[in-house]
């Protein structure tokens, strides 16, 4: 049997896709049927997309000139 | 600035191939924070910077040759993550090793038949820009982002961050992808439970 802890822990591994069909199979009819599973995985996919947005800091203006100089430079050439 | 003011791939390319300093100027802004993240969770704060910034000079130079088999950004990326480790080789400390070392034994969440305890609350929202843009949700989330282990964060940046795929991340890290899957999935689950807390408490 598949228990929620065991879902859990293998969260990421059913989003990326990355198991057996049979596994699959046991997340789907365990997440057909757990309200909070289904909740964990779609809070899951949530924070993950918050990971990639949350970075969130801007270049110094001295690493700025740095690199927009050397980009003129390499045109110029 | 952020990737959604920039021009569509192909125009970007032509364009700072055509020397479009406001283009590249654009470019270097929308591009920083994944950049910088990469570097960072590799080789530290102290040298994020200037990793960034070689890995620019290098894109450069390189950037005529450039094939778009990837796009742009995933391109520099990569470059970033191995110019950060190659730092990492010549100031001769090395990508921490330390083992999967956290076990999920002992989970609060679970009793020992393994069925939620607690029960999770729903979400305010569905939308993560929109959880994110509560200030002390968004402090909360990069407090947590930082005292992860440095393993954990490591690949959690380089896949979530940087977009890298896994292969790649285990060849960089010299990690197996077993390890780096735990790792992924740990870092993951943690930040989870960290806006779960938050969203429950309204407290960090
Ligand atoms: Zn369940």
């Amino acid at each position: 049997m598949l228990t929620c802890k065991k879902l859990v822990e293998n969260g990421s591994e059913y989003l990326e896709g990355d198991m057996s069909r049979w596994q699959r199979f046991k997340f789907k009819m365990h997440l057909f049927m757990c309200t909070h599973c289904k909740r964990y995985i779609e809070q899951l996919k949530q924070t993950i997309s918050m990971i990639g947005i949350s970075p969130k800091q801007a270049p110094s203006e001295e690493l700025h000139q740095k690199l927009a100089k050397e980009y003129q430079e390499a045109m110029e050439k | 600035m952020s990737e959604k003011d920039l021009p569509e791939e192909k125009e970007l390319i032509a364009g700072l191939m055509n020397n479009d300093q406001l283009l590249f100027s654009k470019v270097v802004k929308a591009y920083y924070p994944s950049m910088y993240s990469v570097a960072y969770a590799i080789a530290g704060h102290a040298i994020a910077d200037e990793v960034v910034q070689e890995a620019w000079v290098s894109g450069i130079r390189a950037l005529p040759k450039f094939e778009g088999r990837s796009k742009l950004k995933s391109w520099l990326i990569r470059i970033v993550a191995n110019e950060a480790k190659t730092r990492l080789r010549k100031e001769s400390r090395s990508v921490s090793l330390e083992a999967v070392n956290e076990t999920w034994a002992t989970d609060p969440r679970f009793d020992n038949r393994g069925h939620w305890n607690e029960s999770n609350t729903e979400w305010d929202s569905a939308s993560p820009d929109e959880l994110l843009s509560a200030n002390e949700l968004q402090d909360c989330f990069d407090k947590h982002l930082e005292l992860l282990p440095p393993n954990q964060k490591q690949v959690l940046n380089l896949r979530d961050v940087g977009g890298m795929e896994m292969e790649e991340i285990c060849n960089i890290l010299e990690v197996s992808s077993s390890n780096a899957r735990v790792l992924l999935h740990r870092a993951r689950d943690k930040m989870q439970q960290m806006v779960a807390h938050f969203q429950r408490t309204g407290k960090c």
